[in-house]
């Protein structure tokens, strides 16, 4: 899946912490769900975005600084006209790309991706009840039948054995009961499930990723059962389940839920590792330390011809790590993961293990209605272990 | 319901803007800004107006008309581009509305905003 360039820059990266393996790129703040977790489609709004041709110079400098893999994100990146022509644009200058999409990206567009070279989908799924998954998406009816017929889309059009596919999923009180199905269900499929707890922050000190809403918070009586499942999940992945999750991660997620100090970042004196190892981009192509903190004062932008010169200034850098130092810490999947993959050498193997190792068996095409099928059984499966009340709910969504 | 955009926006802008009015002044002298934060809602009012409220540490409103600030500008269509990026307007427009807010509480600004003031109300007796 990897390219060869890109295979010596990921290594590179990890060894000698020298060039920036991941960045994220918020191509756009419009979004067409409000998820309950989601405060970025605000804080991004006030900017305007880069044109396409802003993103191509883009693309040149981070394959300049080394740049090995972009994640489109947004808001929804399919809600730009241009995202295939931007995909491109990173492809050509052989920079990996991961898509990324609430589920209501159409066929004709996710075709297009494809076909200029994206390989990499992460999809939004919290959970196999569409009644949830609609309330987490912020009341969008059918917004979960969308995402299943999206990830049936997209089994028609990733090459099955050269390609990455994902759930990203977000941990919070009212999905915790269902994210062994959502892991469950992307094995069945072939695809891997990471996932990212709910932040919620004190309106007093905003961030621009975390939601301001506390009554969707994790509480004291959630901990033991965050506990549990972390445990659980550690088991399912040694017995091939497939979670992208490092288990030092999911150890920081027990911590994070309690407000207790997270550990990966301990070797690196409780800071992250922006902008040696990762960063954000905005959408009108400033450069931000991560999703949460932009630069303050004047703002750097990618696309400038000086930019890669300004990224390997040391007072840049020291710019930016004052930011982080002064960061309470995220739990982001990709940030965590990434560091945890440079610093601990028992992260490493499992993570070279994932993308060295065979890809699972896809039985690909999927089409909507056995995908339904699969994750009817799953919940089936899982209720008639617990015995629960949700049997009623699920023969209703089903 | 789901959210909407606008409010959503214009409400983690002032948030910001509050923070940055607040870490200006010394430590003593936050409270009263930290309770805006705490209990400031925005709702949509008459047509193209939001009303920014709050109910602490006394209650208020200020109405603002929601094209003062330039949201969501789009970059994949040519007619809808803009060339000026809207950011610092935004921001100074955020920085308006909460030096409104305080003047509104008679709270204590940092030096530089409270001498901007003390210039304009200067300025408006002559």
């Amino acid at each position: 899946m990897f390219t060869l360039k890109n295979k010596i820059r990921i290594a590179k990266g990890i060894v000698l912490h020298s060039n920036p393996l991941y960045v994220q790129f918020y191509i756009t703040a419009r979004c067409n769900l409000t998820c309950q977790q989601c405060n970025i489609i605000y804080a991004n709004s006030d900017v305007r975005e880069c044109t396409l041709a802003e993103i191509e110079k883009i693309a040149e400098n981070l394959a300049e600084i080394g740049v090995a893999i972009v994640l489109l994100t947004g808001g929804e990146p399919f809600v730009r006209k241009d995202l295939p022509q931007i995909i491109n644009a990173f492809v050509r200058n052989g920079i990996h790309v991961r898509m990324q999409t609430n589920g209501l990206a159409s066929e004709a567009q996710l075709e297009e991706c494809v076909k200029v070279g994206g390989c990499d989908i992460s999809i939004s799924l919290d959970t196999l009840y569409s009644g949830l998954q609609n309330s987490i998406n912020g009341d969008f009816e059918g917004s979960w039948e969308r995402a299943v017929k999206t990830i049936s889309t997209v089994s028609q059009y990733l090459p099955p054995e050269k390609s990455f596919a994902a759930f990203g999923c977000v941990l919070s009180p009212d999905n915790i009961e269902d994210i062994e199905d959502v892991v469950r269900f992307g094995t069945a499929i072939g695809w891997f499930t990471s996932l990212v707890p709910i932040h919620v922050v004190d309106p007093r000190t905003p961030m621009n990723f975390r939601t301001y809403d506390d009554s969707i918070a994790f509480r004291p009586e959630h901990y033991s059962r965050v506990d549990a499942l972390m445990d659980k999940l550690r088991i399912m992945k040694g017995q091939g389940h497939l979670l992208y999750d490092s288990d030092e991660y999911l150890e920081d997620i027990k911590r994070f839920v309690k407000n207790e100090p997270i550990q990966w970042r301990r070797k690196n004196n409780q800071c992250c590792d922006s902008p040696s190892l990762y960063f954000a981009i905005i959408p009108n192509g400033d450069f931000a330390v991560c999703c949460d903190h932009r630069l303050p004062g004047r703002g750097v932008s990618t696309f400038s011809p000086d930019f890669p010169k300004i990224y390997r200034d040391q007072a840049f850098k020291k710019r930016v790590t004052t930011v982080a130092q002064g960061c309470i810490g995220c739990m982001y999947g990709s940030y965590p993961e990434i560091t945890i993959t440079a610093r601990y050498w028992e992260a490493t193997v499992e993570r070279m293990k994932v993308f060295l190792s065979k890809l699972p068996v896809r039985n690909w095409p999927l089409d909507a209605d056995k995908l339904n099928e699969i994750a009817v059984s799953i919940r089936k499966n899982r209720l008639s272990e617990m015995d629960s009340p949700k049997v009623e709910e699920m023969s209703q969504s089903a | 319901m789901p959210k909407n955009f606008f409010i959503e926006s214009i409400r983690h802008h002032l948030l910001r803007a509050l923070e940055r009015m607040r870490n200006g002044l010394p430590p003593a002298e936050r409270g009263p800004w930290e309770e805006v934060s705490l209990t400031m809602e925005i709702r949509s009012g008459e047509v193209g107006t939001v009303v920014v409220y709050w109910t602490q540490p006394s209650p208020g409103e200020v109405i603002i008309k929601r094209n003062l600030f330039s949201l969501y500008t789009r970059g994949d269509l040519p007619k809808k581009q803009k060339v000026n990026d809207p950011v610092a307007r935004n921001e100074e427009i955020a920085d308006e509305v909460i030096t409104k807010i305080g003047s509104i509480l008679n709270l204590s600004f940092p030096r530089q905003v409270g001498s901007r003031l003390n210039a304009e109300q200067t300025r408006s007796a002559k």
